[in-house]
């Protein structure tokens, strides 16, 4: 199965979810399902920024799985750092969101 | 510093020029109703859309208004854009160029900067045909009409 995962919501989502859950176990290779990619709201998007180790991490397993990471580009423009994120990760709406996932669609999509 | 003299975002008193401001107010003055004077709607490569109309008094442009995609940085440069242009001259506003527009706006990745050369080539479509209305006559070679990236 093939998942997209929304990071929507804020409060402990993206230290303890994403960074002590998902993250460490795509690192393994054991995290049961394939990623087609990540998609972050809202402050979720500071771990994407250059240098964040968080992201830094995510951003390698993408590249090494060819996993589709992008930042809401409203989130990121309010939050004047659309400009600061690492390489190749790009920020759009929904319409590129779907555009970038149509190559490799997920079969379900996860709201975090 | 008390709140009335901050210009900072916290006390949003100031008109920024950030991105999201001039979003924000961006997404206000598409919602406005066309002005008489209107240019063609200019079309990109990514389908995106963009259509400047223009109020002219005493030879100046007294406002402008635009009808663009909801795109964010599209719609944040049609707005500097638009502020630039205002009180201008058709002349002068037409030598706004998508460099000039993107040095004007910090903050827009490398990879949707070509949203500038759109909201230029719709603002000078506008232009022209102020122009024409007022002259009678197309004067291409002097509003650089064909070279929007120039």
């Amino acid at each position: 199965m093939k998942v997209a995962y929304i990071f929507a919501t804020q409060r402990h989502n993206i230290s303890y979810v994403l960074a002590k859950m998902i993250l460490p176990q795509l690192e393994e290779n054991r995290h049961g399902v394939d990623v087609a990619g990540m998609f972050f709201f809202e402050d979720n998007n500071y771990v994407l920024v250059k240098g964040n180790p968080i992201g830094e991490r995510l951003n390698k397993v993408a590249k090494a799985k060819g996993m589709l990471l992008m930042g809401c580009d409203q989130c990121c423009y309010e939050r004047e750092i659309a400009d600061q994120l690492m390489d190749g990760v790009p920020i759009g709406c929904f319409p590129d969101l779907y555009k970038a996932l149509s190559g490799n669609m997920p079969d379900q999509v996860i709201t975090l | 510093m008390n709140a009335e003299e901050c210009t900072a975002g916290c006390c949003g008193a100031a008109r920024r020029r950030t991105v999201s401001d001039c979003f924000d107010r961006g997404l206000r003055r598409n919602r406005t109703e066309p002005f008489d004077i209107r240019g063609q709607t200019m079309r990109d490569a990514n389908a995106l859309e963009a259509q400047f109309s223009l109020k002219i008094a005493d030879g100046l442009i007294e406002a402008v208004r635009f009808k663009v995609t909801s795109c964010v940085a599209l719609t944040a440069y049609a707005e500097v854009l638009a502020e630039e242009a205002e009180k201008l001259s058709l002349t002068s506003a037409n030598a706004i160029t998508p460099l000039a527009l993107i040095d004007l706006l910090e903050g827009v990745p490398l990879f949707r900067r070509d949203r500038a050369n759109l909201a230029v080539a719709a603002l000078r479509s506008a232009i022209q045909s102020a122009f024409l209305l007022q002259t009678g006559v197309m004067n291409e070679s002097r509003l650089h009409l064909r070279h929007a990236t120039a």
